[in-house]
């Protein structure tokens, strides 16, 4: 019933575009009124303990970091030299999107920002040098869900704080598969390039691109930084987190000249927003979660899927098809936040690995920034290349089909996740 | 004259939220700064960060109520005719009055339960964390209130 409760009200309210924060604040505070029991003081003391944690603190420096490095030109400089060295094969553009989107991945901690920074610049340019534009927005998309697998990586860092895991180790995790997702793409642009004569650009001479690659050095190195910064396992993630902002930051404003110190304060407050968007539905989300503990909702969950299901195999798939469902319909924040209590007992009951747990979810949910009714990469690039969506949805089900492999690959063949951070020794 | 004033406190809050922005990553910056460079750790930074953060999403609140900024699923919605939407856009101002209530009254209980509690490394009072909630939801209800008596206010810039 509680559950029926919480979550029928909770959809319902969402599907009526009340704010996701506060449709999960409403059914709590319903249920906490129907069955008495946590007394209301909980209400304001577990959405704040919801909120106050340190790591928390890496999503608005990753915010802030993405912001910069869009407003400091970073992301231009990173495109042109993409576009220098794979301009020449056939489908470039095309090539050139999935490589920026790679090399963001590994700066930008923010799927949604990925899709925007390079949708804006690329999708035009595709459209002008006559690729379909439903291709060009589908392309966009789906390139963007690398963002969040390779790190750094706000999902990650929310599964983390609420599954009580290393977000370091889950950061070292997801490398590979943000890799292999990459790959894959890479190959079927270039190879549907070939099938469909998508177009070449003109060779850029080597003197030029010596000058693009003298431009952009520093912004080349900062997934180099990075990625020392994580595999080094000194630093928490919330202190690569401001050091990146300031790395930016540096770059942007002093080496660049591109971000003038007038504009910082708006820049600030706008990531501020943001941030305190995310933050405001962890905080209704713990207190939702924590209603699923008290009630014993998860417990009566676990029950029922250990009864139904017998095997890991079985346990996996249970979880993959919840998730995707969840994806389609949430934000991925929320969904990390209610779900993660509930998986857990089935978790440990079938002998997952929490560190593989974390990267199907975050796989799950991103893949439900492509998937209609709440897709918002998808929304996003098609508006910028004002392309209708059914068209969209059409160029994008052969990616669709490559994410559910790669989906299942990571799933079911956990050493694809678990392997680096082993050998690293974590 | 309701609409200068919340004009007035909208600016107001959007600079704190800079300011509360900028002690973060200063906060942290220096935390690294002084750990690794000059092997001295400090230990007020963490919680500066913090308690600075927990006001900052408290204070975002208020002004994402007042441009409908919130993070909701709008599918729907913009299938649905005009009127419809914005009755819907009304609900869901109205639902979160009690929500807000609730989070004013019972943060300052909550205030009064953590009274003489002192924070070990900055020396801040508890209380003070826990005092963003009634405050951001405070605004928020004024927000409300300036939505359904002076209209929905100019976007943002």
């Amino acid at each position: 019933m509680i559950l029926l409760t919480l979550g029928l009200l909770t959809l319902g309210l969402v599907l009526l575009s009340i704010p996701v924060a506060f449709a999960l604040g409403l059914s709590s505070l319903v249920v906490m009124l129907i069955w008495p029991g946590p007394p209301l003081l909980l209400v304001a003391q577990k959405i704040l303990n919801g909120m106050d944690s340190f790591p928390l603190l890496a999503v608005p420096f990753f915010l802030l970091a993405a912001a910069l490095m869009n407003d400091g030109g970073i992301t231009h400089r990173i495109i042109s030299i993409f576009s220098g060295t794979l301009g020449r094969f056939r489908g470039s553009l095309g090539l050139v999107n999935v490589g920026t989107n790679i090399f963001l991945a590994g700066i930008s901690g923010s799927s949604v920002a990925d899709a925007t920074a390079t949708g804006s610049v690329l999708i035009p340019a595709m459209k002008r040098e006559g690729y379909p534009p439903a291709f060009a927005a589908s392309l966009t998309a789906v390139a963007a869900v690398i963002g969040p697998i390779i790190p750094p990586s706000i999902p990650l860092v929310i599964y983390g704080v609420v599954a009580k895991v290393s977000i370091i180790k889950l950061f070292v995790a997801g490398y590979l598969p943000g890799l292999l997702l990459g790959s894959c793409l890479l190959l079927y642009v270039a190879l549907l390039a070939r099938y469909r004569r998508f177009p070449t650009q003109p060779p850029c001479p080597w003197p030029e691109l010596a000058g693009r690659l003298k431009r952009g050095f520093w912004s080349l190195m900062m997934p180099v930084f990075l990625v020392a910064g994580i595999f080094g396992g000194v630093f928490t993630v919330t202190e690569l987190g401001a050091v990146l902002v300031v790395y930016a930051l540096v770059l942007s404003v002093v080496v660049y000249r591109a971000v003038e110190l007038r504009g910082l304060p708006s820049t600030l407050r706008r990531v501020a927003l943001d941030s305190a968007n995310v933050m405001i539905i962890v905080g209704m989300s713990s207190l939702f979660a924590y209603l699923i503990v008290v009630f014993q909702v998860n417990d009566v969950i676990a029950t029922f899927a250990t009864e139904v299901i017998d095997s890991k195999i079985g346990a996996l798939l249970l979880m993959n098809v919840i998730l995707l469902v969840a994806g389609m319909f949430l934000d991925s924040t929320p969904a990390t936040i209610i779900l993660v209590p509930i998986f857990m007992p089935l978790a440990q009951a079938f002998g997952i690995d929490p560190t593989h747990l974390g990267l199907i979810m975050v796989f799950n949910l991103m893949i439900g920034l492509v998937t209609p009714p709440v897709a918002l990469n998808l929304y996003i690039a098609a508006r910028i290349a004002g392309a209708p969506i059914s068209r969209v949805l059409l160029e994008l089900a052969p990616m669709f089909a490559m994410l559910i492999a790669i989906l299942g690959l990571i799933t079911f063949v956990p050493e694809t996740v678990l392997w680096l951070p082993r050998q690293l020794g974590f | 004259m309701f609409r200068r004033t919340a004009d007035a406190i909208a600016m107001v809050v959007g600079a704190a939220l800079a300011l509360l922005l900028t002690v973060i990553v200063v906060a942290i910056f220096a935390q690294v700064f002084w750990r690794y460079v000059l092997n001295e750790p400090l230990v007020w930074p963490e919680e500066a960060a913090r308690y600075s953060f927990i006001w900052l999403s408290f204070l975002g609140l208020p002004l994402l109520l007042r441009h409908g900024e919130m993070i909701a699923v709008e599918t729907v919605a913009a299938a649905l005719p005009e009127r419809v939407r914005a009755l819907l856009q009304g609900l869901a101002g109205l639902l979160a009055v009690p929500l807000l209530v609730i989070l004013v009254w019972q943060g300052i209980r909550l205030m009064d339960v953590v009274s003489g509690q002192i924070a070990p490394a900055t020396g801040l009072p508890s209380s003070l964390l826990y005092l963003a909630a009634p405050v951001g939801a405070l605004l928020s209800l004024f927000f409300l209130a300036e939505r359904l008596i002076a209209g929905p206010p100019a976007p943002s810039a």
